[in-house]
């Protein structure tokens, strides 16, 4: 039996075990009534043949007092028949004519029953049925002698033969019902004793599903549901370890992280005290340095100006180069307390024109050196977002560097301008200076390298470290490309805000 | 002008010598009074310590106040002046190595009248001294005590 997939889909294995088992039912009960039906005929060919039986041997015996014309013995054979059985109701004996000679009635022989037998065929056999206040009856006619010298009637009533059919049927139709009746209801309590520990495992499932991981299925059958079920708890099991083992993954993850954080909190705690102390440091170096400086110069053009008259020539000179010297280191000094100071300035983006500051700065430096002739290529309307103080510092840094490498030049030249590269727009300062050495690129933006010696250009070593220091609070980049002799370019970017 | 005193007010005894020159170098020949920290210079201001009983009706023309000073400092100085009736309105030049934008605010805010970075080239420094003696000194009017 295959279900079609409608079933399978729709009906619970229930469901589909009781249609089975009723359909198995169903078919035991059509069976008894087939079988209850063949029994019957068996019954009833049973009787006819003993109603033949019984008629020809009363034929037979009937011969003799008949021939020997001796109607007692015949009523008294006929009589004798009927009692011997009680299922023969009547018998009697009719001529070669067809007139009755001997019978078993208490009056004359019924006229319709003789109606009936004449009418009927003759010779052997049941010959027809009447309805009797005895129930049916059946006439069973047995030639006399070969029909010689009459014919035998013998009544079998049927009423026997009628019930035990009826109880049989009776009796059958009984069982079948009970059969069908015990067979549904057992199908239906075997169906829900297979199905329970099924539906167990189902709500233990759904349990689990639901997140209630230490919910057990509680079947402990031995069968494929016990084994099934045995499965699903390792399986529960398993699960439980894994969402232990994860939750004491995620313990340790979050323990490591709030190590770090705690560590990170400490760090950037102490970085901030290095910072505040570098930056103490860096403002009262600045500070006293100055102060002792001023003292040397002040002391030596004192002597210069005052004592003139008492020193040679080697004398005034030496004085000179102290004061140099003096000048040189305020001017390092200068630079460091504007690093100091660029570092600790809160950044403040605003939309700026990059154009107008570079604009501006080589004004500046125009105005200081009047005596340089320079020619500046400042590409218009470049507006980046930026911190208008530190990005012209830095402007004012890069600018006097390529003012600086540029002094040697015939036709000395500083532009400044923007282009894309690989989607971001990178600004430029160039200039047709001495260059540099590629190989020393790095070492251009660090605090006091410097790629030339003091005699050769002036410097303090801090105007890119200044530029750089800009560019990166700015979230950009800074680089250089040049080679000697032909000029250096200075690209950077400015990280999020640049338009 | 011999009335017209000028209280330096200056713990470093290298920049006083060198104030004192270029005031000199410059002819302005008032007289200078010297106070070696702020105490020094309300001692001088108020008549008290070791100026008691100096005659205080006699105020400078103009105080040169160092920010960086012992025991008491250039700006607790100046708020000391401006809280003083008698020296509400006393002219008071910062004259200081600090280029820190916290200090110049807060000498202005407290009422200096000006504030001046000493330059490290003595060049620059006598000639930012002359022109301080000049204005202070010789063309500013200030108002009588």
């Amino acid at each position: 039996m295959r279900p079609s997939n409608a079933l399978n889909a729709f009906l619970s294995l229930r469901w589909k075990f009781f249609l089975i088992v009723a359909a198995v039912v169903i078919l035991m009960g059509v069976l008894s009534i087939v079988l209850g039906s063949t029994m019957n005929e068996a019954l009833r060919s049973e009787h006819d043949n003993k109603g033949a039986a019984l008629s020809r041997n009363l034929a037979t015996l009937a011969a003799e007092p008949i021939l020997i014309e001796n109607p007692v013995s015949l009523a008294l054979l006929l009589a004798d028949a009927k009692d011997s059985n009680r299922e023969v109701v009547y018998a009697f004996v009719c001529d070669r004519r067809g007139e009755v000679i001997s019978h078993t009635f208490a009056g004359p022989v019924p006229p319709d029953l003789l109606a009936s037998v004449r009418a009927g065929p003759d010779g052997a056999g049941k010959s027809s049925r009447f309805q009797t206040e005895k129930g049916l009856v059946a006439d069973f006619a047995a030639p006399i002698m070969d029909g010689s010298i009459g014919t035998l009637h013998l009544g079998l009533s049927e009423m026997e033969v009628e019930n035990r059919i009826g109880r049989t049927r009776k009796h059958m139709l009984l069982v079948t019902a009970a059969f069908l009746l015990v067979g549904l209801l057992l199908s239906l309590g075997v169906g829900a004793y297979l199905t329970r520990p099924l539906n167990e495992l189902i709500v233990a499932a759904e349990a689990i599903g639901g997140g209630d991981l230490d919910r057990k299925s509680r079947v402990t059958t031995r069968d494929e549901i016990g084994l099934l079920s045995a499965a699903f708890n390792k399986m529960g099991d398993e699960l439980r370890a894994y969402r232990h083992a994860r939750n004491e993954a995620e313990k340790s993850l979050r323990r490591a992280h709030d190590e770090l954080e705690q560590r990170v909190k400490e760090r950037t705690a102490q970085l901030a005290d290095a910072n505040a102390e570098l930056e103490s440091f860096s403002y009262s170096v600045s500070h006293d340095l100055r102060a002792p400086l001023r003292g040397i110069d002040g002391f030596s053009l004192a002597l210069l100006e005052d004592y003139s008259g008492k020193l040679d020539e080697t004398g005034k000179d030496y004085l000179r180069r102290i004061r140099g010297g003096c000048l040189r280191m305020a001017n390092l000094v200068n630079a460091l307390l504007q690093l100091s100071r660029l570092s600790r300035r809160e950044l403040r983006r605003e939309a700026l024109d990059l154009s107008g500051v570079a604009r501006a700065v080589a004004g500046e430096l125009l105005e200081s050196g009047a005596e340089r002739k320079i020619e500046f290529v400042i590409t218009p309307g470049i507006r980046v977002q930026g911190d208008a103080t530190l990005l012209h510092a830095a402007m004012a840094n890069l600018f006097r560097n390529s003012w600086k490498f540029t002094a040697k030049q015939d036709n000395p030249r500083i532009e400044f301008g923007r282009l894309d590269q690989d989607g971001k727009h990178v600004c430029f300062v160039r200039d047709n200076g001495v260059g540099f050495d590629m190989q020393y690129a790095d070492k251009l933006f660090g605090a006091f390298q410097r790629l030339h010696s003091t005699a050769e250009f002036e410097g303090t070593g801090i105007g890119l470290a200044t530029v750089k220091r800009i560019i990166h609070r700015h979230g950009g980049m800074v680089w250089a490309e040049g080679e000697v002799g032909k000029g250096a370019t200075f690209y950077f970017t400015l990280g999020e805000g640049t338009s | 002008m011999k009335d017209k005193v000028i209280l330096l007010v200056e713990d470093n005894a290298d920049d006083e010598i060198l104030t004192l020159r270029a005031l000199m170098v410059n002819k302005i020949a008032n007289d200078v009074v010297v106070a070696r920290d702020g105490a020094e210079a309300l001692d001088y201001l108020f008549g008290t310590g070791c100026y008691a009983g100096r005659d205080t009706s006699v105020r400078p023309q103009v105080v040169l106040l160092d920010l960086n000073l012992p025991k008491l400092g250039g700006l607790d100085v100046l708020r000391r002046i401006r809280s003083e009736e008698s020296t509400r309105t006393l002219p008071v030049v910062i004259l200081t190595t600090s280029n820190e934008e916290e200090d110049l605010v807060g000498s202005y805010s407290l009422g200096a009248n000006s504030y001046i970075r000493k330059p490290v080239d003595f060049d620059q420094f006598s000639e930012c001294v002359r022109e301080l003696g000049m204005y202070w000194v010789v063309l500013n009017t200030t108002p009588a005590s």
